[in-house]
């Protein structure tokens, strides 16, 4: 098998594109603009945000797959 | 396995403890279609998470999970890690809100109105025989359990759960379902973790599990690849990780927690968007510890009990049977906690499938098709008696789901991947591009469908089923809406990404500012 057949079938490439999933999703949560996601005039406090929570579940799962995938 | 008293009461306590809440959140009747399935659009956020995450966690988890991870070890965990988190997280902040606003009681609904009415109607009638084939499902994983612990027949545990929850259910409503889901969550979370507990003890600690399944003659039992989260893509297993990734990952997963209409109608019920919003993410938050809990069961289970299981392809195996061997580990006193626990996913899962199978039936099929002109409360009433006929289904389907699947599981997943793509397919182009036509949703609709049966019959996995005809779903919608004209954009108004609703008519937004929401 060569090389990139071998990195193809190798669990771990499956284990980086999941946590890359998670990233493309972080980098999203980041950068959409807030009027996306809330109406006018709409701003929760911080620690009530769900943005904010998303992005901590997000990178838990994301550290999972680098680390255990 | 004979059961203690404390056991027995503790069943019987938590019961009744489940059952007068659901009484007492549904005092003063439910009396309208709005009640009855959105809850007057009442419910708060942690409730309704709460409720997200038993709806898809219940009694066919529990066993399956066990019997999975048995077989096939960690790699299980993505169905909750891929399948879950991620595409809750998508939901919350890109899907929900449009499907919220639209005001709609089912995803079908929101398919009518976004592509045409053959399409609505066509979706109401496949998801209607999915829910009956989820219900046999549920019960299949009830009498498995039944069958061992309390040595009743497999009819009888059958016939006593679909009994005991139609009863429950066809009086309570969506509110009382999705707040009797706060305490059975924490209950099912509780049962969950004390049978890992207990049974590592039993092991000796984690590194005790492995060294033990490490020990396992791996021709026989296929160990290899026990504690990995992927596996490689020439894996023997359905599990290889591109089916993961791009079945489960990119289409099984985000179709179900987007598209499925028993999850999506809690969000339906909370108060407000941010509401719903949060309860997804709450979701997604304790979805990063549950699916360990149900998989490592499997693994205990492995260690322990491989003499009297055997490998999954020998004569021993018998399906569902490793959590009946592993709850024999617990004392007394817990084993009725983790009893009590089954009993809750049992009923969330039942009553969650049934509430929302009769909500489509109802609002998709009955009142648009059969009688415009019913009133509210003949919908009431007729749904009520809905609940009775898609348990009379369930009951009667579950001896073909015992008859033809290796694990519930495998059932479940089977079923949901029949159209779960071509959902996924529609529901994406529908929310996300302008283009997509009515011609253009029937074509793939029907394609989809189609392309999907075929593959099933011929032995496709299915986590390949649901990606190949997302595909093709995906294909054949954008190939005939191009070739047909466009929808006019007065018309896509609230229901796609693109073309948010005009402020006046956006009358169930959120609440203006964060301190009415608390």
């Amino acid at each position: 098998m060569s090389m990139i057949g071998e990195w193809l079938n190798s669990a771990r490439t499956g284990a980086l594109l999941a946590a890359a999933l998670f990233a493309a999703l972080i980098v999203w949560l980041v950068i959409v603009p807030s009027r996306r996601l809330y109406p006018e005039g709409f701003a929760p406090r911080w620690w009530k945000s769900p943005r904010l929570w998303a992005l901590i579940v997000a990178t838990i799962q994301m550290t999972v797959y680098l680390l255990f995938g | 396995m004979e059961l203690h008293a404390i056991d027995a009461a503790l069943v019987v306590a938590y019961l009744a403890v489940v059952t007068a809440i659901g009484l007492w959140v549904s005092r003063g009747g439910v009396s309208t279609t709005r009640g009855l399935f959105l809850a007057d659009r009442s419910l708060p956020w942690w409730a309704v998470g709460t409720s997200l995450v038993v709806t898809d966690i219940g009694a066919k988890d529990m066993v399956g999970l066990a019997d999975d991870g048995y077989r096939y070890g960690l790699v299980m965990t993505n169905f909750d890690f891929l399948g879950c988190v991620l595409p809750v997280l998508v939901a919350a902040f890109v899907f929900m809100p449009y499907l919220w606003m639209a005001g709609v009681y089912t995803i079908p609904e929101y398919l009518g109105r976004r592509y045409n009415p053959t399409v609505r109607t066509m979706f109401a009638l496949i998801w209607g025989l999915f829910m009956v084939g989820t219900l046999a499902v549920i019960c299949v994983s009830a009498a498995s359990v039944f069958e061992d612990i309390l040595g009743w027949s497999f009819w009888t545990s059958v016939l006593v759960t679909a009994g005991v929850v139609g009863v429950y259910t066809t009086f309570g409503g969506l509110k009382a379902v999705v707040m009797t889901d706060f305490v059975s969550c924490a209950v099912l979370i509780a049962g969950a973790a004390l049978i890992c507990v207990y049974g590592l003890r039993e092991t000796g600690g984690w590194s005790g599990l492995q060294e033990r399944i490490a020990a396992l003659p791996a021709d026989q039992f296929h160990t290899e690849h026990h504690f990995d989260l992927m596996l490689p893509a020439d894996s023997d297993t359905p599990f290889a990780w591109p089916a993961v990734v791009l079945g489960l990952g990119f289409v099984l997963g985000p179709a179900y927690w987007i598209g499925n209409q028993a999850i999506v109608q809690r969000s339906f019920g909370a108060k407000s968007q941010h509401e719903a919003r949060a309860a997804y993410v709450l979701c997604a938050a304790i979805k990063l510890v549950f699916p360990l809990l149900l998989v490592v069961p499997g693994l205990i289970g492995l260690a322990l009990f491989h003499d009297q299981l055997g490998p999954a392809d020998g004569p021993q195996w018998k399906k569902g049977g490793v959590l009946p061997q592993v709850v024999q580990l617990l004392p007394r006193g817990v084993l009725g906690v983790v009893l009590g626990a089954f009993l809750s996913g049992v009923m969330n899962n039942l009553d969650s499938y049934v509430n929302s199978a009769t909500t489509l039936w109802v609002n998709d099929i009955y009142r648009p098709l059969l009688r415009p002109r019913a009133s509210d409360h003949e919908c009431v009433i007729v749904g009520r008696w809905m609940v009775v006929g898609m348990l009379a289904g369930g009951a009667v389907g579950s001896y073909f789901v015992r008859q033809r699947f290796d694990s519930v599981y495998e059932a479940f997943q089977t079923f949901m991947s029949f159209f779960q793509g071509t959902l996924f397919a529609l529901l994406l182009l529908g929310i996300l591009t302008r283009r997509a036509t009515g011609a253009g949703g029937l074509a793939g609709l029907v394609v989809g469908v189609g392309s999907a049966v075929a593959m099933v019959f011929s032995g496709v996995s299915y986590l390949w089923v649901s990606w190949w005809s997302f595909v093709a779903a995906g294909a054949a919608t954008v190939l005939v809406s191009l070739c047909t004209p466009r929808i006019d954009d007065s018309r896509l108004r609230g229901l796609v990404y693109w073309l948010p609703p005009p402020p006046e008519s956006a009358s169930e937004a959120p609440p203006p500012s964060d301190s009415s929401s608390e």
